[in-house]
């Protein structure tokens, strides 16, 4: 398992990806740079909300059109990406806690207490109805981006969520095996 | 801890592209406009595929590919290609202070011209089908080029429609850039 610097200002980085094995790619991927790859893919968008047209129509989403929607996954990402590069060029509106500010809970209160829920992180742009989720395993202050999707339903499947998790606790474990204690010790790996 | 290592290798190239991004995100919003206009029609064209567009326009299904993606920096003289190759206009231009009054976009292309014509003969009850319009217009050209621009001006005919649906353009970007 290996991670890359998704911030790259600074020597004390707190946001990671997570090099993986995904679907369609001989070679491992770097997760969360794939996640944006995807969503500035006009094609991929284009087939997504063909093959989830159901999702869509749902009236939470106030009958957009699919053109809408890859206008807004588009809108979205770039609001994202620009969120993120302000807080690692040291932006002054975005202060240190700013990346731990959009990284939620993935856990409803219930299961928080629970193993390594606590480490268990999602984070969406700042915008009301938002479809962008990324998820992420907390450690040592960072964050290591799993994975991440376009969310069309008010809740993810059982599935969906089991994978999500399996990915970030994967990490997290992984980690504990090294003897890996400190974020700045990502590098090495 | 373990000794920290230089940290060339390390990156994600996530960075570097997302300033492409930031930084470009006119023309690409432009280019995604038109590679998702190409996709309807590649998908609502029968014996149309991407192999067939690219042998059309004498370029790679790579290129097309890409093209598709929406993140290539087209010129005028692909998507003019590219227009002809699927039958169907993929930009627009929006009126200016030069366009009669009340136009909205007009592309003033043969396909248009034509299309108007078809309108034309519909409406005054031609004999001949409506479809096999060029037949009909070797009559009174100017009359009908007057009567086409009166449908236009009067928003009587839609040009443009975006195939799959909704509004064109995105959405006002309004965070900053970075430094």
């Amino acid at each position: 398992m290996k991670f890359r610097r998704i911030f790259v200002e600074k020597g004390d980085c707190r946001l990671w990806s997570s090099i993986g094995a995904l679907q369609g790619f001989s070679k491992p991927v770097d997760v969360f740079k794939n996640l944006f790859d995807q969503w500035n893919d006009t094609a991929y968008l284009y087939q997504f909300f063909q093959a989830y047209a159901a999702d869509l129509a749902d009236p939470f989403w106030r009958g957009m059109s699919i053109d809408e929607a890859i206008d807004q996954v588009r809108q979205e990402a770039l609001d994202f990406e620009i969120e993120l590069r302000n807080m690692d060029t040291g932006h002054p509106a975005y202060g240190p806690e700013a990346l731990s500010n959009i990284f939620q809970f993935f856990d409803k209160d219930m299961y928080l207490l629970q193993g390594n829920n606590l480490h268990h992180k999602k984070a969406k742009p700042d915008l009301q109805d938002s479809m962008i989720r990324i998820y992420a395993a907390e450690f040592d202050g960072a964050y290591i981006v799993t994975g991440g999707l376009l969310k069309l339903t008010k809740q993810l499947t059982p599935d969906a969520a089991a994978f999500e998790k399996a990915k970030m606790k994967r990490v997290l474990q992984y980690l504990k095996s090294e003897k890996v204690y400190s974020r700045l010790d990502l590098d090495t790996i | 801890m373990k000794e920290n290592s230089k940290l060339k290798g390390k990156k994600s190239s996530w960075s570097h592209e997302a300033d492409f991004r930031i930084r470009n995100r006119k023309w690409l919003g432009y280019s995604s406009q038109v590679a998702r206009r190409l996709l309807a029609a590649i998908d609502g064209t029968e014996n149309m595929s991407q192999r067939v567009l690219a042998d059309k326009i004498d370029v790679s299904v790579q290129y097309i590919n890409k093209v598709l993606k929406g993140q290539e920096n087209l010129t005028l003289k692909t998507i003019a290609q590219l227009s002809e190759a699927v039958g169907q206009e993929l930009i627009s231009f929006p009126a200016y202070k030069l366009s009669r009054a009340g136009a909205e976009t007009v592309v003033p292309t043969p396909r248009t011209y034509w299309a108007g014509m078809t309108a034309i003969g519909v409406m005054w009850g031609a004999t001949i089908a409506a479809g096999n319009s060029e037949l009909t217009l070797t009559s009174d050209q100017e009359a009908g080029t007057n009567l086409y621009h009166t449908l236009i001006n009067s928003s009587a005919m839609t040009l443009l429609p975006n195939p799959v649906g909704g509004a064109p353009g995105g959405r006002v970007v309004s965070s900053d850039l970075p430094k």
